[in-house]
């Protein structure tokens, strides 16, 4: 049984469409198409601001050498087959820029939201819709289409996989059509790299409680079979038979595994959690309301279903890994239990009040709001701990809830939980594309997301210009100065990245760099910690540039250590005011941690 | 310590359960259906696949290809579930008996080894050396940590399957290296019990579960006699008249009464291991090796022997599901019957050819008998099908070549980078075995072996032509070989130059053969003449054709015929090898034969006993023989089980130890700053980065620690053993390194030792307590030589210590 079922409202719209043909543009494409247009600019504008971190670099780095045919020894292997391979062909064909390596990502992260037009059927048009927009607002989603990396092509590929599952247990006449891009998108999901992985159990959950019932693996046709073990064959070989991205298969489940276990920079427990509240205030609250609602008023399988799918996410985040590619399951089940809940919300009419009565209200409310949010500004930005702020905001958030219990009682239950429904989901949905807004292009050296652990300075970019300069002033051209990289253990895949264009460019272990006494051309690029065993001559000069930055949530507790004996002034000032501050406006007393490199160059 | 022995059983059982249903499939003839083989069986095509493909390049040596690996098995075994409509699994009962044992066994030996883990005596360094290099290999070759640029040169088949199932569960090799040797014994015992239990099963006898456990007890936790005696002499009883009789060196007169159950925390229980020795042509002893599986667990090395043997009894089942095979309902049709005996047809045959070509890679030794084993099943199962019995051995014939060719093309990649120490076959003129010795190691066998006669004899009746032609085939024509050869050897010009090397001082070698055979022929008969009466047994039945409940009695037949058959090879020839004599050659044959009649005689006890139980009148009178001798085998298997207990106590220290399954812990504790080096390579250098260390000496646990610890490789480790599994190639391999590494640490000039560091490819330097006693480094020379490089441990530069590391540069 389905939503559209228990729904009279819904039914008759989803029955409409399942019997619709070919029509002319509606509302409804209007809605998704200006969902489409605003993942686009969240996922787009200033996709190339910030450099490459290292883990993007080593996947763009990665594809870049292959397409250039330029073998380093010691450089990171792809752990995405499906990406190199169209990084790889992306770069042949139009060269390779950091907003070209970011580009596919982004285009998979805005094409997801167009994924729930095909659960108009499964779930009704409002939901479906609801979905899109949650989708294309989402700010882990957003930050992940913004990032050179595969997991955006995932999510997208795992939503198209229960898409197209859920069309085939239909059995209709398109079936066969569902059964191979079923097929494909399965054999495409596995090559995508290793949050893969973690969206499998997904899809096997999908199969038992939707498919499994109605279709037996065995009557998939032999067709679908060669369909699914050619497309991965071409994913896995990078659309290129090329041999080595076969091996990112096993990479990128080993990457998972990494992904889930304990490592020095992992997050605390609590910060997946925080993660939700602090990103997703909307998805935290009506996402698991949705759950409950689900249960109550809804098919038991879609309840089922989405309830399993949490669980699973959930337990990531209990595993040690803690990394913000495990945030993304979770995430897709409460946006899911979420649409629903607000979909059905809003379908549900607006009939029992006037336009005047919402707009008081939501005038009301929104004076409310914003009061008791200048009153906790006020309190963030004090030296101190002043309780009349803290009481006077609370009260205004207290008349806020007699407010809402004086319109219930004036107009009724019902109607006020709608409004209520569509006040906080504007004010947490604005809150959301904010916190979106803070991971894309907020984040800087004293604004730390503390999404990822580690992000690129943007002093790279000033070190590459130098290097730039400085070849075109000795050799007449940006790119022709010898350069040598030095590194510990691999070779640093940002700088391998960042100066790809040097022709002359050498990466050289520690253990294997000398130095040419009589050679005056070559530029050093070495680990700031390495000064002082390098030995270079003494015409070398140095100077140093930030390339990593790292900060973590877990900053704001263990920067400041528990003295007992300490006054609630001091309290405050040592981590009560930088928690508040760093949730309201990303910012911290102290910046992140940076890793530098120093470039050395013989004097002239 | 119990989350790390937890995630090990879970991987094994998870392995276990995605090959359940191909392994039903497989063996789906046997009563248990495959339930005791499925960990067997998915370990070893989990690691297969995974080895494969890292072969080929298709993931590296991670934990992700690990996972692909297992989760293609997975996939080929829902894929056999499919077309089964069958019942795949036993009863409950049967279930939880075989969980019970692998659970429980695993158990107990992974807290035996928590209370002595350390991987610091005899070749136990060398087998975690093993682990590190293929840890450490995320590429095809798995690189060779005490030769650096070479690749691993030995049968590593099953530190690579033990590093499998470590690296699924995220375990460190030190780890990895206890809990897989406790795995081991879990699996050795419960493929025991399913090799048992299907043998008794198949038989219709009523107590198939006894005969499992029969199994278990005559092969995995027996000892042989003179382990007993040694007990038994350590609490005051008088063996010396018996220890007499079985002549084995050292006994009782480096024996102590102790009056202690346990005897003492000595290594008393190694004698065990060296009960048969052989005399030089001066007089002096020869050591041979005559290990049993209760010893080497005791013992507690990961050697390949024991790393095979549940692997072993993986392919005794495949040859009992053959030999079970019925006929197909067009089998007159069909040109290849062959095919037709194995189960699933092709793709068993494929799967047979699996696992026992495994055995080339696990311990090649183990490939010959058990492929023999392979073929002579496929033959029994054509016979017992009505094909003529000449018709039936020309295609097990052709069955035999195809698993041989195909067990070589499945295992291509080992064979490409392995090297030996063979070097042809030797005859035995001068070393006949003691039958003294000979029973105390296969007292318990030899009374089941003889069981297991009266019964198939008493079944089967055969003539006495076919029992004279046996006689003759299998100690005749031996007989005759050892005789032409010693004419050959003694009345011609090449043979006498040949003998040139035993230094005889008159050259009398005639009368030293005539005279030492004359003395001790008793062993060849025996083993020769009880062969012989199995293989009549055997032809006869099938001569006369075997009902199916019997075909497990001529299974046993044949199992025992091998084993017996192992034992005699060592009385007639040995492999030609590093040592020169036959230690290693009868160590490895006499393992299996252990085995073979173990297993063999577990059917034979239990009918031997049933036939007692079940028979009337003068019947009963007939079995009552079998049934005495199967008592008595089963009173001293039993009794014997005391060396296992007492050898645990005795070699855990009375589990005085503090727990854990680190087998590098102790160096935290003997050598902190070796540790501490250890560590630092572990976390600071690349898996290929070489590291020199001083030259290695064998079975010396004290050197080559970096190597031997965290897989780096180093130009020189045990060369004794290197020399072993490379043969002649090796002086090749390690010329100018010795020198080399004179030239670093015994150098006088700081750029002498930078040309030989360079000349090596050298990224490290190591200077520890053993290279300092070695070359006889002083701190003022170590400083003229040294202080050219980076000394990157300890880190602290002010810190001082015995062990540095240089980053050489």
């Amino acid at each position: 049984m389905d939503v559209r079922v228990n729904d009279p409202i819904l039914s008759l719209s989803a029955k409409k469409s399942a019997r619709a043909g070919p029509r002319p543009l509606r509302v409804e494409h209007l809605f998704y198409l200006a969902a489409l247009v605003a993942a686009l600019l969240l996922r787009l504008v200033g996709l190339a601001k910030d450099p490459l971190s290292a883990a993007e670099s080593s996947a763009a780095w990665s594809a870049w050498l292959a397409a250039v045919q330029q073998p380093v020894a010691g450089a990171p292997l792809p752990s995405s087959a499906l990406l190199y391979g169209l990084h790889s062909g992306l770069f042949w064909l139009f060269g390779s820029s950091d907003w070209l390596a970011r580009l596919v990502p982004a285009l998979a992260g805005a094409a997801t939201v167009l994924v729930p037009w095909f659960w108009r059927g499964w779930l009704g048009r409002p939901v479906a819709l609801t979905a899109a927009v949650l989708l294309a607002i989402d700010p882990w989603l957003v930050a992940w289409s913004r990032r050179a990396d595969a997991a955006a092509l995932t999510v997208l590929l795992a939503l198209w996989g229960v898409t197209a599952l859920w069309h085939w247990s239909q059995q209709d006449e398109q079936s066969l059509a569902w059964e191979r891009v079923g097929a494909i998108s399965l054999a495409l999901l596995l090559a995508s790299g290793p949050l893969a992985w973690g969206y499998l159990p997904v899809l096997l959950l999908f199969w038992g409680i939707y498919v499994w019932p109605v279709v037996q693996l065995r009557s998939l046709r032999r067709s679908t079979w060669g369909w699914f073990v050619g497309t991965l064959l071409a994913a896995a070989t990078g659309f290129a038979l090329r041999a080595e991205s076969v091996a990112a298969l096993g990479r990128s489940l080993t990457d998972w595994f990494i992904e889930l276990s304990a490592t020095p920079h992992a997050n605390t427990l609590d910060w997946p959690f925080l993660r939700l509240a602090v990103d997703q205030p909307l998805l935290a609250i009506v996402g698991l309301l949705g759950v409950g609602w689900l249960w109550l008023h809804q098919d038991r399988r879609l309840a089922i279903f989405v309830s399993g799918w949490l669980a699973w996410g959930l337990l990531l985040w209990l595993l040690p890994g803690r990394t913000p590619l495990l945030l993304l399951p979770a995430g897709g089940a409460l946006v899911v239990a979420a649409a629903v809940l607000l979909g059905q919300g809003f379908a549900a009419g607006w009939r029992a009040f006037t336009g005047l009565e919402l707009l008081t209200l939501l005038l009301v409310q929104i004076l409310l709001v914003g009061s008791a949010s200048i009153w906790l500004a006020a309190l963030a930005d004090s030296s101190q701990f002043d309780p009349q702020i803290w009481l006077t905001s609370g009260t205004i958030g207290a008349l806020a809830l007699v407010v809402w219990t004086i319109f219930g009682v004036w107009v009724g239950w019902r109607a006020t939980a709608q409004v209520a429904l569509l006040f906080y989901t504007l004010l947490l949905g604005g809150w959301t594309i904010r916190s979106g807004w803070l991971l894309g292009n907020g984040a800087g050296a004293a604004h730390p997301a503390g999404f990822w652990s580690e992000l690129a300075s943007p002093q790279i970019h000033l070190l590459v210009q130098d290097i730039e300069r400085l070849s075109s002033a000795r050799r007449g051209d940006p790119h022709q100065i010898p350069v040598q990289v030095v590194y510990d253990r691999t070779p640093d895949s940002m700088l391998g990245w960042s100066l790809r264009l040097q022709h002359n460019l050498q990466h050289v272990r520690t253990v294997d760099w000398q130095v040419d006494p009589a050679d005056v051309q070559t530029l050093v690029v070495a680990p700031a910690h390495r000064e002082s065993t390098l030995q270079l001559p003494d015409f070398y000069i140095g100077s140093a540039y930030a390339v990593r930055e790292r900060w973590q949530t877990a900053a704001l507790v263990f920067s400041a250590p528990v003295n007992e004996e300490e006054n609630d002034d001091q309290r405050w000032r040592a981590r009560q005011q930088p928690w508040l501050r760093w949730i309201l406006y990303r910012k911290v007393n102290d910046p992140p941690a940076t890793e530098t490199v120093t470039l050395w160059a013989p004097q002239n | 310590m119990i989350g790390q022995f937890l995630v090990f059983y879970l991987v094994i059982q998870i392995v276990a359960v995605a090959a359940l249903p191909l392994g039903a499939r497989f063996f789906a003839l046997l009563p248990d259906r495959g339930y005791a083989f499925a960990r067997l069986l998915g370990i070893l095509l989990t690691g297969y696949l995974f080895w494969v493909g890292y072969s080929i390049g298709l993931w590296r040596n991670e934990i992700g290809g690990a996972w692909l690996a297992w989760l293609l098995v997975a996939l080929l075994s829902v894929a056999a579930a499919r077309a089964s409509t069958q019942k795949l699994l036993p009863s409950w009962r049967y279930r939880l008996l075989v969980e019970a044992i692998f659970g429980l066994s695993f158990l107990a030996w992974a807290w035996v080894r928590a209370h002595d883990p350390a991987a610091d005596h005899t070749e136990q360094p060398m087998d975690l050396m093993f682990l590190n290099s293929i840890r450490a290999s995320l590429t095809y070759p798995p690189q060779d940590a005490w030769l650096a640029g070479h690749p691993i040169s030995y049968y590593y088949f099953g530190y690579w399957l033990m590093n499998l199932v470590g690296l699924m569960g995220g375990q460190t090799t030190s780890v990895t290296y206890n809990l897989a040797q406790a795995a081991w014994f879990g699996l050795l015992l419960s493929a025991l019990f399913g090799v048992g239990y299907n043998l008794a099963a198949s038989a219709r006898a009523r107590w198939a579960t006894v005969g499992g456990l029969l199994a278990m007890l005559f092969v995995g936790l027996a000892a042989n006699l003179q382990g007993l005696l040694e007990w038994l002499y350590a609490n005051g009883f008088d063996v010396t008249g018996v220890a007499g009789l079985f002549q084995v060196r050292g006994f009782p007169e480096n024996a102590a009464v102790t009056h202690k159950w346990y005897v003492d925390f000595g290594w008393w229980w190694w004698r065990s291991s060296r009960v048969l020795f052989d005399t030089s042509l001066q007089g002096d002893p020869i050591e041979v090796i005559d290990e049993f599986p209760a010893f080497s667990y005791l013992l507690g090395d990961n050697h390949p022997h024991l790393a095979a043997m549940p692997f072993v009894l993986l392919s005794v089942a495949v040859a009992l599901a053959i030999v079970l095979s019925p006929a197909p309902a067009d089998a007159a049709r069909q040109r290849w019957r062959w095919i037709g005996v194995f189960p699933l047809r092709w793709a068993g045959f494929l799967l047979s050819a699996i696992i026992c070509g495994a055995l080339l890679f696990l311990n090649t030794w183990d490939y010959p008998p058990y492929w023999l084993l392979l073929v002579l099943s496929v033959a029994v199962a054509l016979r017992c099908q009505q094909l003529p019995l000449s018709s039936a051995v020309a295609q097990a014939v052709v069955a035999g070549g195809g698993l041989a060719v195909g067990g070589g093309l499945l295992y291509l990649p080992y064979f490409v980078t392995a090297q030996s120490q063979a070097n042809g076959l030797l005859p035995n003129l001068f070393h006949p075995t003691f039958l003294g010795q000979y029973v105390a190691m296969f007292g318990t066998a030899l009374l089941s072996v003889g069981v297991l006669l009266m019964v198939g004899g008493s079944l089967f009746r055969p003539t006495a032509r076919m029992l004279a032609v046996s006689v003759l085939a299998v100690v005749g024509l031996p007989a005759l070989f050892l005789g032409g050869v010693a004419w050959v050897a003694t009345a011609t010009e090449a043979g006498q130059q040949l003998l040139q090397s035993m230094r005889l001082p008159d050259a009398a070698y005639l009368s030293v053969i005539v005279g030492r055979w004359g003395e001790r022929p008793f062993t060849f008969l025996t083993a020769g003449l009880l062969a012989a009466a199995a293989v009549a047994a055997c032809w006869s039945g099938l001569q006369r054709g075997v009902f199916a409940e019997q075909r497990s009695l001529l299974f046993a037949l044949l199992l025992a015929a091998v084993g017996l058959g192992l034992t005699l090879v060592p009385e007639l020839i040995y492999l030609r090898d590093n040592f020169g004599w036959r230690m290693n050659t009868i160590f490895k044959l006499y393992y299996q034969a252990w085995l073979l009649l173990g297993v063999s005689g577990s059917l034979a006890v239990v009918m031997g006993l049933h036939r007692l139980f079940s028979a009337e009148g003068l019947a009963r009178w007939r079995a009552l023989p079998g049934a005495l001798l199967s008592g008595l085998a089963l009173l001293l298997a039993l009794a014997s089980t005391i060396y296992l207990v007492a050898g645990v106590y005795s070699k855990t220290q009375g589990f005085s130890r503090e727990p854990t399954f680190d087998a590098t812990a102790y160096l935290a504790t003997l050598a902190p700053a070796e540790y501490g080096a250890v560590e630092w390579v572990r976390a600071n250098t690349l898996p290929d980065d070489m590291i020199v260390e001083g030259k290695g000496r064998s079975y010396g646990s004290e050197t080559n620690r970096i190597s031997t610890m965290t897989g780096r490789p180093t130009p020189l480790g045990w060369d004794g053993h290197e020399s072993q599994w490379r043969g002649r190639a090796y002086g090749m391999m390690a010329a100018g390194r010795p020198e080399a590494l004179q030239a670093i640490y015994g150098g006088s000039s700081a750029e002498g030792v930078r040309t030989a560091l360079r000349a090596l490819g050298a990224n490290y330097l190591y200077v520890g307590p053993a290279e300092r006693a070695q070359y006889g480094l002083t701190p003022s020379v170590e400083r003229s030589l040294f202080d050219q490089f980076e000394r990157v441990y300890p880190e602290d530069p002010l810190a001082e210590s015995d062990v540095r590391i240089y980053r050489v540069r």
